[in-house]
């Protein structure tokens, strides 16, 4: 159902130098990828496994709670279609409005971005959702800028659990899924949400007040109706997979570097 | 090459990890996101229809709302439709005044009579 892409093949042999498999006993598996506090990115890239580094990309410093404040992202919807399981995420109410607490958000946004970064650096697919008529477009820019993909319209049943069917071929479904706006044009939770999990990729979504965590593997509390909320967010995971994919060029030019001086010595 | 399509029964996590330590998938066939799960796993696990926590939404409010609900505002300007660029309303300038003279008032600790903090006709409202 995958396919590997190219090159993958090359960073996982990376990561798998760097982590132990020990899958003969019966506990947990013991997996030594556990980011390390206060570690300086080394000039050769490759000497660290980028998973071990709480903050490879820089992506804490990509925004503030400033910004997210101006942006309006901490509008949330009414207090009557209130989520009961986004009361987590509220920093209270005014006067019956919703607001989320930008904290939470933004420690939440962090490992978001975070993720997506690494994905792009291991080659992955990155999908784009959002059924909002006035943002479609600045989804769709914004996945053609960063050379991903997007899928802004009517969500047809079976495009991920019947892929093969539905495509002709069998098909390379996306490595993460990014959800701009988890709620369809019925307000209904989007399908993808549903499939995503059922087929094991991980999504990302931006929930709002009147809308259900569940099913998203990271979630991100946050206004996912004005369109200065959208574009931020947009310019955000735009920028973390712009930087994933430099990372990844340059880890690739390296390891070639080291293929040819091996093969010279 | 196995998949688990319970999506209510784990999460993609749980799942994958079943597999893996089963022996259905092997460890090279593991997806992407695994490792990346692993190392970075997301602030709270995802559970699906997981029980509400059963808190209490606050309220918010502030000091100067008691002082918004009660007053007479019927001769205090409230927009100003002539004005090209948007002033501050005079309400909104009585209010910060208030607002700071409260607290200033609250910071020497003389705060006096009710009627002395809430001192309309000293306010300069004209002042910016």
């Amino acid at each position: 159902m995958l396919l590997k892409g190219q090159g993958q093949g090359l960073l996982r042999i990376i990561a798998n130098n760097m982590t132990k498999k020990n899958f003969s006993s019966a506990t947990a598996p013991a997996l030594e990828i556990e980011p390390k506090k206060d570690v300086e990115v080394p000039t050769k890239i490759s000497r660290i496994n980028p998973l071990t580094h709480p903050d490879y990309f820089g992506v804490g410093k990509m925004f503030t709670v400033r910004d997210l404040m101006e942006a309006r992202v901490h509008f949330g919807h009414k207090d009557g279609s209130l989520n009961d399981r986004m009361k987590p995420y509220l920093f209270g109410s005014r006067l019956n409005h919703t607001i989320f607490n930008l904290d939470i958000t933004a420690e939440h946004l962090k490992r978001a971005l975070n993720v997506t970064a690494h994905t792009a650096l291991q080659g992955g697919l990155i999908l784009f959702f959002c059924r909002s008529s006035i943002n479609a477009h600045t989804v769709e820019k914004t996945a053609k800028e960063c050379g991903e993909f997007a899928h802004t319209r009517y969500w047809r049943g079976g495009t991920f659990t019947n892929s093969k069917i539905q495509f002709k071929a069998i098909t390379r479904l996306p490595d993460l899924c990014i959800f701009l706006n988890t709620l369809n044009n019925v307000m209904l939770q989007h399908t993808a949400v549903r499939d995503a999990a059922k087929m094991n990729i991980p999504s990302i979504g931006i929930v709002d007040s009147n809308c259900s965590p569940d099913l998203i593997t990271y979630l991100v509390p946050g206004n996912d109706d004005s369109p200065a909320s959208i574009e931020l967010y947009c310019s955000l995971f735009k920028e973390a997979i712009l930087r994933g994919k430099a990372k990844r060029k340059e880890l690739l030019q390296e390891i070639e570097n080291m293929e040819k001086e091996q093969k010279d010595s | 090459m196995a998949f688990s399509r319970l999506e209510k029964i784990g999460n993609i996590y749980t799942r994958v990890t079943g597999l893996l330590r089963a022996g259905a998938m092997k460890w090279e066939d593991r997806p992407l996101f695994y490792d990346i799960y692993t190392a970075f796993p997301p602030i709270k696990e995802n559970v699906y229809m997981e029980e509400a926590p059963k808190i209490k939404v606050r309220e918010i409010f502030y000091a100067e709302d008691q002082e918004r609900a009660t007053r007479d505002y019927t001769n205090m300007l409230a927009f100003d439709m002539n004005e090209k660029k948007p002033k501050r309303f005079d309400r909104q300038k009585f209010i910060d005044k208030q607002h700071i003279s409260t607290t200033k008032a609250q910071q020497t600790e003389d705060i006096g009579s009710k009627e002395k903090l809430f001192d309309v006709q000293n306010l300069d409202l004209k002042k910016d």
